[in-house]
């Protein structure tokens, strides 16, 4: 199974079972995606014997309504409670993706999952790395996820 | 240890042997630990018996100039060889934190850095990690060093 295909299958699974929220897959994004307006990004770093990083890049009226699913309060601004929920979104991600890459997942460690939001920004990493963004539809729109991975040493 | 006393000492080892650059740690100033002005940040995911992320957030001047002390180049604008640059500094640094880390018997395993840029966005971590937050002064202003963090027992 591809990475691609994880990606989706652990996004879909994740906004399933724990959010209670539709979400369907496209075609997955070559090329630069940035900047990012009016959004929210978390991300959670990925070390040990792979390392990179998960991200997923949600705009502010997507982010609200995914944390009020998620944790049934209403939200009505980008707030602690929307913070907290968007990086474990991508904790979540990140603990799945680790477990596919390898046997026990025991040889890949997650970092603390961080926040970024703002009216405008741009979010890169350097070139030589393995990256793979897939969109997804919701019904209160569009969202990204993003894996970056640097190649096995 | 002291996070504070490590996250300064792999600092100014960056700047003094890889950026040429004087740098000296000042005071927080009492009441302003939440409000940074950066246009740049370099941000990267530590796992391992300290789980966390490093940010190093950045004036868009202040980038530019370490850019190109760096790089031993003019550089104009905020563009991809700042963003660059400001990776692989983060990366530096973390890199030097986690030799100190190692000769207290602590492991630490880095991620990949990403860099964040805009005029306005906010870097966050989950509201229960710890946080160490150095101003340190430059040449051309002063940026931030921060450290947010779990222990793992």
């Amino acid at each position: 199974m591809s990475l691609t295909k994880q990606i989706i299958d652990a996004t879909t699974d994740i906004f399933t079972t724990m959010v209670m929220m539709e979400v369907t897959p496209g075609e997955p994004i070559t090329g630069r995606v940035n900047p990012f307006h009016a959004s929210i990004s978390g991300m959670v770093g990925m070390a040990g014997s792979h390392k990179g990083m998960l991200a997923i890049h949600i705009p502010e009226p997507v982010a609200m309504a995914i944390t009020s699913n998620f944790l049934g309060l209403e939200v009505d601004a980008i707030n602690e409670d929307v913070q907290d929920a968007i990086g474990e979104l991508a904790n979540m991600l990140g603990g799945n993706v680790k477990s596919f890459l390898t046997e026990t997942g025991s040889d890949i460690k997650l970092s603390l999952p961080s926040t970024i939001f703002g009216q405008e920004y741009t979010f890169q990493c350097q070139d030589e790395v393995e990256t793979i963004v897939v969109p997804f539809t919701s019904s209160d729109g569009k969202f990204l996820v993003e894996l970056r991975l640097q190649s096995e040493a | 240890m002291n996070l504070g006393e490590t996250l300064i000492a792999s600092t100014k080892e960056v700047f003094d042997t890889m950026v040429m650059m004087e740098t000296t740690p000042e005071a927080l100033p009492e009441g302003q630990a939440g409000s940074i002005s950066a246009s740049v940040t370099g941000t990267l995911g530590l796992a391992g018996d300290l789980r966390g992320i490093l940010n190093l957030h950045f004036p868009d001047e202040v980038a530019r100039d370490i850019t190109a002390s760096l790089l031993g180049m003019e550089i104009e604008e905020l563009d991809d060889d700042v963003k660059d640059a400001i990776g692989e500094i983060t990366n530096m640094v973390a890199g030097g934190i986690k030799t100190a880390l190692a000769r207290e018997g602590m492991d630490l395993e880095l991620s990949i850095p990403t860099t964040v840029a805009g005029k306005s966005y906010q870097v966050n971590c989950f509201s229960g990690a710890n946080r160490v937050i150095i101003p340190i002064a430059v040449p051309k202003g002063t940026f931030w060093a921060e450290l947010k963090f779990m222990l793992n027992s």
